[in-house]
C-alpha cells in the first residue's frame, strides 16, 4: 500500500480526506471536551483550548500519525484532584493554581521526550494498567452519575463514599423541583440514549456521532422548552458558562505555589498519568494505522509537552493522546496529522461562531456522556477476558482498581506493580533469580543471515526487564524474518506475552515474521496463550513430561494444523518409547535426551519428526539444547552406515573416527558435503545421481544413518515452525528418492 | 607486524577437593598433554596422608604417571599462596574449576575463582564441565573487541585451536549501540540498519587483516559475527546460545575491585554467569619482550 507522504506535500495530496475526518472527529471532541472540563473542575472552555491547542501544535510538531489529541479521561482525575487541593475550597483559585502545574507539567513531559522516556509506559504489568485506567472510569462515573440525575454537588469527595451517596441522591429526586426533575430526565435520557445508539438501526442516525445526538437533543429541549413554558428550561445553573468575554478574561497562571510540595505533586502526577495515556493511546493506534506507519513515541511526547504548556499558559487543560477520538478519526478515513490540525481548527471555529448555542448545553446531559465514558473505561466485558489469562491477572486488576480508588492514581499503580512481582515471585518460584538478575542485560540479536535475525533471550522475560527486549525488537526491519528464542528462559509474564503478540502481528503485517520459540518446554498458567510460562524451576522440570491435557502453545497449534494438513498424527507430549528411537543414533551419545516434544508421526512411509531437548555434559547440567530432527525408517532398501554433513557436526563421535571420508566424484557435491562411511561401494550405489542432485538443490541437512534408520535435522537450535515444515517435506521427497530407485 | 600468540608451556591447576576434583585433573592433564606442556598441582592447606591417597588415588584411576606432574603444596591463604606459586614457578596458564554461577552471598565476598581472575598476572582458563571421559573442543568464540590486546587473543585461540583439533573458530565482534540511530520510528530504524551496515563493514576491514596475520594457515573454519550489545555481555550470551566449549577473551585493563562486581561491566558480566569454559589470556610482560 501506498503510505502518504508526510508534511507539506502529504497535507497537499490528502487534505480532504483529513478534513472530512477531522470534521467528525470535532464534532465527538466538542461534546467530550466540554464535558471533561466539568469532569475536571474547570471552565468549560479549558478542555475545549486544550483541543484547539492540541490539535494545531501536536499535528506539527508530534510523531505519530493518525491520533487526535485534547482533554484526556484520566487527566480529568487529576486535575480534578489538583483543583481541589491546590485550591483550598476556593475552585477558580485552584484552577489558576493548577494550570501552573500543568506548564509545568508539560515542561517536565518535553524532558521526558528528550531523554527519551518513552519507553516508560511499557514498564508497566498490562494487568496493573488496565486496574488503574478502570478506576479512573469509577472515578469520572461516580462523580458524574450525580450531576446527572441534577445533584450538582455531592458532599463526598472519594470516589466509593460518592458512589454510595448516589442512592441519597436519588432519594432527594422524591422531593425535587421540577427543574431538578427536568435534567434528572435529560440526564437519564441520555445515558439511555448513549447505551442503546449502537442497536439503532436507522442508517442515517450513525452519521452523527452519539455524544453530539446527545447534545443536540439537549439543546433542542432546553430551546423548545424555554419557548414552551416561556421561562428558562433550565437555569443557569444548569447550563454550560462560556461568558461572552472568555478571551479577554484570560490572565496568567498562578505560579506562587511552586516551592509547595502539593504543587510539584500535582505537577507530577499529571506528567505520569498523562505520558501513560498519551503513550498508551498512540502505541494502541500504531495498531490501527491503516497504513501501519510506527510512531515516534519520544518526539510525540515532546510535542505534547510543548502543547500543554502552551494550553496550560492560555487557560486550557493538559493535552495527551486520546484513543477513543483517534480510533474516530481513522475510522473515518484520516491519512495524516492533518486530520488532528483540521479537529483543531474547526473547534476554535465552533467557538468562535457557535459560542451562543454551547452555552445552551444542559450538564445533565454533558455528565451523561462521561458516565458512559467511565463505565466504557470500567468495561466490566473485559473481566472475563483478564480471568482467562489467568486468575491472578484478574486478582491484580482488581487489586490495582481498589488501591488506585482508596490511594490515588500514583499510588494506585505503584502499588499493582508491587503485587504483580509478589504474586510473580509465588507462582514461578524465581525470587531470587528475578532480584538477580532483573537490572541485567538479557538480551542477545546478532544476525545469522542477510535479513534474518535470532533474538535469545536468557533468565527471564517481565515487565520489569521488557524495555530491554523492546528496544531490541524495535531495531529489526519489521520486513525481517525473526526467531526469539527463549529456551534459556525460565518464565514470560503475561505482559510481555501480550506485548509480543502485538510484535508477531506488526511484523506479519510487514511481510517479515516473529517466531517465538522455546515456549514449548514452558507449562502455561493458564490456557490462555498470553498466560504466564514458566518452568518452575529453571532446567529442573525437562525431566517431567506435562500431562497431555495441558494446552498447546502457539507453536504447537500450528504444528498440528501442519499435521492434519500432511495426514499425519501429531501428539504434543510423546511418552518414553520415543526417546528410544532417537536414541539409536550415535550422534545422541554425547547428546542427552531429557525430553522429547512435538512428535509427528506418518506411518505410511516410516517417517517420524520430534524435538528433542538433550544436554551435553557429564556431570554438571549445562542448559539443554533444543532441536528438531526426522527419523526415516526405509523398508525393503539397502541402508549402508554414513554420516553426511557440513557444518562438522558429527566430528564429534568418536565411535566414528578412523572411518575414512568418500568422494563421490561430483565435484559439485563432494565441495559442498562431507560425506563418511566404512562400506564405500554401498554408500556409492545408495547415493545414486538422482539422489545427488536433489540434495544439491537443497538446503544443507544432516544426515546420520546406522544401518537401520537415518537421522536428519538442520540446525542445532529450536526450529521454528516454518524451519519444521521445509524439514518433513525434505525428508519425504528424499525418502521417495531413495525408495524410487529401489 | 604479526601477532605473536601466548605460548602456554607450563599448565597449572590448584588442587581442592571437591566433587568436581578428579574431573578437573584429567581435563587439565588432557590439555597440558595438547600443548605440550609442563603440568603442575598447586596445593593450598595442609597435605595431609587423606589427601594423598587421594590424590594418588585419583591418578591411579585417571592413568595419569604421578611423576609427569609436579605436585607443589603450601599453607596460607588460597587466592594468595597460588599467585605465588604461578610466579615462583612462572606458569603461563592457571586451569581452575569452576561453579557457572555463584551464590549471592558469594558473589559479593568473591570465591576463590572469580577473585584469581580479578587479580591475576597469568593467563586464566575457568572450567565449568570439565568431564573425565574425553571430550572434544569443536567451537571457540573469541572476542574481536577493537582493543590493541586482540590481535594476540585472537592469535592465542587460533594455535589454541590447532593444539586442540578445533573445528570452528567464531570471531565475535562486539560494538557499541551507542554510535548508531536509535530506532524510533521507520525512518530511524532504517537509518540505524545503514550506520551499523557500515560499521560492520569496516569492522569486518579490521578483523580481516587480523586474521590474514595469524590465522594464515590453520585448518579452522573461521567465522565473523558482529554484534550490537552490551560490551562483555552479549559475547557471554552468544557462547552460551552457539554453545561453544571454549570462549576466550581479553585479560581486563585494570583490577576489578568490589564495585564492579555492582556494577557490573565488560568481564564481571561473563565471571557472573560462566556460558562454558573460559580462558582469560593475559599477555606476559616477558613474553611482549619475546
Amino acid at each position: 500500500m501506498h503510505k502518504p507522504k508526510n508534511g507539506f506535500k502529504g497535507f497537499v495530496e490528502n487534505w480532504q480526506a483529513d478534513l472530512k475526518a477531522g470534521f467528525v472527529v470535532s464534532l465527538v471532541a466538542l461534546p467530550i471536551s466540554i464535558a471533561l472540563s466539568l469532569a475536571s473542575g474547570a471552565p468549560a472552555i479549558a478542555g475545549l483550548i486544550a483541543a484547539v491547542i492540541g490539535g494545531i501544535l501536536v499535528a506539527h510538531l508530534g510523531g505519530s500519525y493518525v491520533t487526535i489529541t485534547g482533554p484526556g479521561n484520566g487527566l480529568a482525575v487529576v486535575t480534578l484532584a489538583a483543583i481541589t487541593s491546590l485550591g483550598g475550597g476556593d475552585m477558580l483559585a485552584g484552577y489558576y493554581m493548577a494550570l501552573g502545574a500543568i506548564v509545568v507539567s508539560g515542561i517536565l513531559l518535553f524532558i521526558l521526550g528528550t531523554i527519551r522516556l518513552g519507553v516508560l509506559a511499557d514498564l508497566f504489568p498490562t494487568s496493573a494498567v488496565q486496574g488503574m485506567l478502570a478506576a479512573i472510569g469509577i472515578i469520572i462515573l461516580a462523580k458524574q452519575s450525580h450531576v446527572m440525575i441534577g445533584t450538582l454537588d455531592p458532599e463526598s469527595g472519594s470516589p466509593i463514599p460518592l458512589l454510595i451517596e448516589f442512592f441519597s441522591s436519588l432519594e432527594t429526586l422524591m422531593w425535587a423541583d421540577t427543574e431538578h426533575l427536568r435534567s434528572a430526565i435529560v440526564g437519564i435520557g441520555s445515558l439511555l440514549f448513549l447505551i442503546g445508539f449502537s442497536k439503532i438501526r436507522v442508517r442515517w442516525m450513525h452519521a452523527v456521532p452519539a455524544p453530539l445526538w446527545v447534545v443536540v437533543l439537549a439543546v433542542l429541549a432546553q430551546v423548545i422548552g424555554t419557548n414552551v413554558t416561556g421561562e428558562s428550561f433550565f437555569g443557569p445553573k444548569y447550563l454550560v458558562n462560556i461568558p461572552a468575554d472568555w478571551m479577554s478574561a484570560w490572565r496568567l497562571p498562578d505560579f506562587s505555589g511552586i516551592q509547595s510540595g502539593a504543587f510539584w505533586g500535582a505537577a507530577v502526577s499529571l506528567t505520569f498519568i498523562a505520558s501513560i495515556e498519551s503513550l498508551l493511546s498512540i502505541k494502541g493506534m500504531d495498531r490501527l494505522d491503516p497504513y501501519k506507519r510506527k510512531s515516534n513515541v519520544n518526539k510525540d511526547l515532546r510535542a505534547l509537552g510543548i502543547a500543554t504548556a502552551v494550553s496550560g499558559l492560555l487557560g486550557g487543560l493538559s493535552v495527551v493522546t486520546v484513543i477513543a477520538r483517534s480510533s474516530v478519526n481513522v475510522s473515518n478515513g484520516a491519512k495524516t496529522r492533518s486530520a488532528n490540525f483540521f479537529h483543531g481548527i474547526l473547534i476554535l471555529i465552533f467557538i468562535l461562531f457557535l459560542r451562543e448555542m454551547l452555552t445552551q448545553i444542559p450538564l445533565p446531559a454533558l455528565a451523561a456522556i462521561l458516565v458512559y465514558t467511565g463505565y466504557k473505561l470500567l468495561n466490566p466485558s473485559q473481566f472475563s477476558k483478564i480471568a482467562q489469562v489467568g486468575l491472578e491477572q484478574l486478582f491484580l486488576f482488581f487489586f490495582t482498581l481498589f488501591a488506585t480508588l482508596l490511594y490515588g492514581l500514583i499510588s494506585g499503580i505503584v502499588l499493582g506493580m508491587a503485587a504483580t512481582l509478589i504474586v510473580q515471585f509465588i507462582i514461578t518460584g524465581a525470587t531470587t533469580e528475578i532480584i538477580r538478575y532483573f537490572n541485567r542485560p538479557n538480551t542477545l540479536l546478532y544476525e545469522e543471515e542477510e535479513n534474518k535475525y535470532i533474538l535469545s533471550i536468557n533468565y527471564f522475560a517481565n515487565f520489569l526487564n521488557y524495555p530491554r527486549l523492546k528496544s531490541k525488537l524495535d531495531s529489526i526491519p519489521t520486513s525481517a524474518v525473526v526467531i526469539a528464542d527463549f529456551s534459556s528462559t525460565s518464565f514470560v509474564d503475561a505482559t510481555v506475552m501480550e506485548h509480543l503478540a502485538g510484535y508477531v502481528e506488526s511484523f506479519e503485517q510487514h511481510g517479515g515474521s516473529l517466531d517465538l520459540v522455546g515456549l514449548d518446554s514452558m507449562a502455561p498458567a493458564s490456557s490462555h496463550p498470553l498466560g504466564v510460562q514458566s518452568k518452575s524451576t529453571r532446567g529442573s522440570n525437562v525431566f517431567q513430561k506435562q500431562s497431555a491435557a495441558t494446552r498447546l502453545s502457539n507453536k504447537q497449534e500450528k504444528l498440528s494444523k501442519f499435521a492434519v494438513l500432511e495426514g499425519m498424527t501429531y501428539t504434543a507430549w510423546p511418552d518414553l518409547t520415543w526417546d528410544e528411537k532417537v536414541n539409536q543414533f550415535d550422534y545422541f551419545r554425547h547428546h542427552r535426551i531429557d525430553q522429547t516434544i512435538n512428535l509427528l508421526e506418518d506411518r505410511t512411509s516410516r517417517l517420524i519428526a520430534i524435538e528433542v531437548v538433550t544436554h551435553i555434559g557429564e556431570f554438571t547440567m549445562l542448559d539443554s539444547q533444543h532441536m528438531a530432527c526426522v527419523v526415516l525408517q526405509p523398508e525393503g532398501i539397502a541402508l549402508p552406515k554414513f554420516t553426511l554433513d557440513r557444518e562438522r557436526i558429527f566430528g564429534r563421535i568418536s565411535s566414528l573416527a578412523g572411518i575414512q571420508d568418500i568422494e563421490l566424484g561430483s565435484d559439485q557435491f563432494d565441495r559442498r558435503f562431507n560425506l563418511k562411511g566404512e562400506d564405500e561401494k554401498a554408500i556409492k550405489r545408495f547415493f545414486n545421481p538422482e539422489c545427488l542432485s536433489f540434495l544439491a538443490s537443497h538446503p544443507v541437512f544432516h544426515m546420520e544413518s546406522n544401518g537401520k534408520a537415518i537421522l536428519i535435522f538442520h540446525k542445532e537450535r529450536v526450529a521454528s515452525v516454518a524451519e519444521f515444515k521445509l524439514m518433513v517435506s525434505f525428508a519425504r521427497d528424499f525418502y521417495q528418492r531413495i525408495c524410487a530407485k529401489s | 607486524m604479526k601477532p605473536t600468540s601466548q605460548q602456554y608451556v607450563r599448565v597449572a591447576t590448584a588442587m581442592g577437593f571437591s566433587p568436581m576434583a578428579k574431573a578437573n585433573l584429567a581435563e587439565v592433564h588432557r590439555i597440558a598433554t595438547h600443548f605440550g606442556a609442563q603440568m603442575y598441582v598447586f596445593h593450598v592447606g595442609i597435605w595431609t596422608e587423606q589427601c594423598k591417597k587421594t590424590y594418588y588415588n585419583f591418578l591411579e584411576e585417571l592413568n595419569i604417571a604421578p611423576e609427569s606432574i609436579i605436585l607443589k603444596s603450601k599453607e596460607g591463604h588460597p587466592k594468595v599462596e597460588l599467585l605465588n606459586l604461578c610466579n615462583e614457578y612462572q606458569i603461563d596458564l592457571l586451569a581452575l574449576g569452576a561453579l557457572i554461577r555463584e551464590k549471592i552471598f558469594k558473589v559479593f565476598s568473591a570465591s576463590i575463582a572469580r577473585d584469581i581472575c580479578r587479580n591475576a598476572k597469568v593467563s586464566l582458563l575457568l572450567l565449568t564441565h570439565s568431564s573425565v571421559k574425553p571430550q572434544t573442543c569443536e567451537r571457540i568464540v573469541v572476542n574481536g573487541l577493537d582493543h590493541e590486546k586482540t590481535p594476540k587473543t585472537i592469535a592465542t585461540s587460533v594455535w589454541l585451536g590447532n593444539k586442540l583439533g578445533t573445528k570452528e573458530l567464531i570471531v565475535v565482534d562486539e560494538l557499541s549501540e551507542k554510535s548508531i540511530a536509535r530506532a524510533d520510528d521507520d525512518k530511524a530504524t532504517l537509518q540505524r540498519l545503514r550506520q551499523s551496515r557500515q560499521i560492520e563493514k569496516a569492522e569486518h576491514n579490521r578483523i580481516e587483516e587480523i586474521l590474514e596475520l595469524c590465522a594464515g594457515d590453520c585448518s579452522m573454519e573461521i567465522t565473523e559475527q558482529h554484534v550490537f550489545g552490551k560490551k562483555g555481555y552479549t559475547i557471554s550470551h552468544y557462547a552460551k546460545a552457539k554453545r561453544a566449549d571454549l570462549l576466550v577473551v581479553n585479560s581486563p585493563d585494570t583490577r576489578l575491585g568490589f564495585l564492579d562486581r555492582i556494577f557490573k561491566h565488560d568481564l564481571e558480566y561473563i565471571l557472573a554467569d560462566l556460558p562454558t569454559d573460559v580462558l582469560i589470556v593475559h599477555h606476559t610482560k616477558a613474553h611482549q619482550h619475546a
